[in-house]
């Protein structure tokens, strides 16, 4: 098998091989945990140390931060050193789709009130959906907005707008 | 006080109007959520908990219990209909649950698995009742140190007994505690991490980073993968529920040991539901006489994985009500519910607030008969909550999770929180980084670093205190024990034939 494998790669599939290493799941991994632990490392390089009695602000994570990034490089190490399968790619329309949605209703919650944030979010977030049917997305926009403003705000009395703040 | 005297005020606390009503709303959300595929109780209970700071602190827990093994029973449903796991430890009840559905008896397969989660719900409670107080009074002893290694012994067992790779469930672990140090130090009044953000001054709260990292990403998970409804379900089948003689004495032995198995697994670290219903399935086919029965509808490999999986989800509430330390993901949301309440978690509960503890174990058990009914009589209303397309669900669940998030403190901050963190979820799931241990992690990181700190200043800077205090010392050997077992490339193999067919 690792044969076969040397000398697929010894062909002309060099690129490819090199695109496969990068997105499989334990390069991934362990980029994305060295990433974060280093941003944590200079995040909080000017946190004072201290020592074992009184252990400053800095020591405890720097500890974790530092073991965080031992393992994301490890990871990053046994990906090199084994066979890896890719990846399947991202869709690109769902996951922007739904994080736009989110942050959409964040961003409006406190301007337009709950049932207008609702149905432009649901609109939003059902453009994720590979079959889009207009009537039944109206249908749920409005559905939602009434059934949540009902809910939450008149029967469980939570204090969030309900009409459009100018 | 006695066992009995508990138990009364626990009744007394979960029978009030209130309470009947919160469990019953917890339990039908939970078959609800259970019995739909693509959305766990881990997501619901995270988008429902801002809301539980509404309610005393007990119903709050009586709700979110309801919510949680509620989904245990719902799970199952979908399971035997549809072969879909509805919830992830009802994965194992798909390979004889469904076989019998085709054979049939889908209305035996799902009486059988409704009568072993309460045989099994109803031991459990009692288990609870037994052991929660004896092992609260321990820990009141506690010192520091042994605080610190009781959660480094969770932590660990957390990470050994979660499926796929255990680096990186230790590397979810760490970046869980790095989260949940953002904010201000108690200690120092230093700023940590908060990169100039006033709203991060008080640090990331539990709600939108778990609503971000199982709500949300699931949901772009699952878009990612496609929707699997549609699938064909077997409903024109279910004519009889009782099961026959024959079927129910081969079904209650293997309750019983499912229940035995359950219990255990799930006080440990780790354990709970899912890997109880694995465990038990592995020995029933292996004790029976007739193990080629199993795979095409055999009876046992119905009722004992349904009960260990119900028995594992009320067992793993004995850490979490004794120590204050969750032993898995939704032991940590329950912790987070007492902290909005502002209860800290810890042994003191018990004493100090009996009618909480009491009164959820009380209420699990009520629970469990208000599950008989709901499922068995309306599983015709369940089935056809599954034609619902995902496309309507997941924008209706969006809604719910962005309102959720806001509404811990009326801040549109979390909510943005809340998509970051969904991103980086989708990342984990994408990498096959398990979330649960960082949740763990988030709740267990901030208190690992203030009993450090403590041990640390009463035994003025040397690290031997860890090894002279006895508990502490026992601990440390365990969890080092577990670690080096785990790694070894025997017991490695054997973990990945148990996660297999997860």
């Amino acid at each position: 098998m690792t044969v076969w494998i040397e000398s697929d790669w010894l062909l002309d599939t060099r690129g490819a091989q090199m695109l496969r290493l990068k997105s499989s799941a334990d390069m991934g991994a362990g980029i994305l945990l060295a990433v974060i632990a280093l941003a944590f490392l200079i995040a909080g390089r000017t946190l004072e140390h201290g020592n074992l009695v009184a252990m400053g602000p800095g020591h405890f994570p720097r500890y974790v931060a530092g073991l965080a990034l031992l393992i994301g490089l490890v990871l990053i190490g046994k990906s090199i050193a084994v066979e890896n399968t890719a990846l399947p790619k991202i869709a690109v329309r769902p996951l922007a789709c739904v994080l736009a949605s989110v942050t959409f209703f964040g961003l409006t919650i406190d301007v337009l009130g709950l049932p207008l944030a609702t149905a432009f979010t649901i609109v939003l977030a059902s453009l994720a959906a590979p079959d889009l049917k207009w009537g039944r997305i109206a249908l749920l926009a409005v559905g939602m907005a009434a059934f949540v403003s009902l809910v939450f705000v008149k029967g469980l009395g939570l204090p969030i707008p309900l009409w459009p703040q100018i | 006080m006695s066992l009995l005297q508990n138990l009364g005020i626990g009744f007394a606390t979960a029978l009030t109007v209130q309470n009947l009503t919160l469990a019953f709303v917890g339990c039908f959300l939970g078959t609800l959520i259970g019995v739909l595929p693509g959305l766990g109780p881990l997501a619901t209970m995270a988008m429902l908990l801002p809301l539980t700071y509404y309610f005393p602190p007990e119903s709050a827990l009586i709700l979110l219990a309801g919510i949680y093994y509620g989904a245990q029973y719902g799970g199952s449903t979908t399971a035997i209909l549809v072969n879909l796991p509805g919830e992830s430890s009802s994965a194992v009840t798909c390979i004889d649950g469904h076989q019998m559905a085709r054979n049939g008896r889908a209305g035996s397969a799902l009486a059988i698995a409704a009568l072993a989660s309460f045989a099994a719900g109803t031991i459990a409670t009692v288990v609870v009742a037994l052991f929660a107080p004896s092992l609260s009074v321990v820990t009141l002893y506690f010192s520091p140190a042994d605080y610190f290694s009781l959660m480094l012994f969770g932590l660990v067992g957390a990470t050994a007994l979660s499926s796929g790779s255990q680096l990186k469930s230790v590397g979810m672990v760490l970046l869980g505690i790095l989260l949940g140090l953002i904010g201000i130090d108690i200690n120092s009044g230093a700023q940590r991490f908060t990169l100039g953000s006033v709203e991060l001054l008080d640090g990331i709260e539990f709600v939108p980073l778990a609503i971000g990292i199982f709500g949300l990403a699931d949901i772009l998970s699952n878009l990612m993968r496609g929707s699997e409804a549609g699938k064909d379900v077997l409903t024109s089948r279910i004519t009889r529920l009782w099961p026959t003689r024959e079927e129910f004495s081969r079904a209650w032995p293997a309750a019983l040991r499912g229940t035995g198995i359950g219990s255990i697994l799930g006080i440990l670290p780790g354990g709970g539901a899912l890997l109880s219903s694995f465990a038990s399935y592995t020995l029933e086919r292996k004790i029976s006489k007739t193990p080629e029965r199993f795979g095409k509808g055999a009876v046992e490999g119905v009722a004992g994985p349904e009960a260990a999986n119900n028995a594992g989800a009320q067992t793993a509430f004995i850490p979490m009500l004794t120590l204050g330390i969750p032993s898995n993901a939704i032991m940590a949301i329950m912790i987070g519910a007492l902290m909005i309440q502002g209860i800290a978690p810890g042994p003191q509960v018990m004493t100090q607030r009996p009618e909480l503890v009491w009164g959820l174990i009380a209420s699990m058990w009520i629970g469990n008969i208000m599950l008989v009914v709901i499922n068995l009589p309306l599983v015709g209303l369940w089935v056809s909550l599954l034609r619902i397309p995902y496309s309507i669900l997941f924008p209706a669940i969006v809604v719910i999770c962005c309102i959720g998030a806001y509404s811990v403190s009326n801040s549109p901050f979390d909510i943005l929180l809340a998509a970051v963190l969904a991103f980086l979820g989708f990342l984990f799931i994408r990498y096959e980084c398990p979330p649960a241990p960082l949740a763990l992690g988030f709740i267990l990181g901030p208190m690992m670093e203030e009993n450090f700190r403590r041990a640390m200043l009463l035994s003025r800077g040397s690290l031997e205190t860890f090894v002279t205090h006895p508990v502490s010392l026992v601990l440390l050997i365990l969890a080092a024990v577990v670690a080096v077992s785990m790694a070894l490339p025997s017991m490695s193999r054997r973990r990945e034939h148990v996660f297999q067919e997860d």
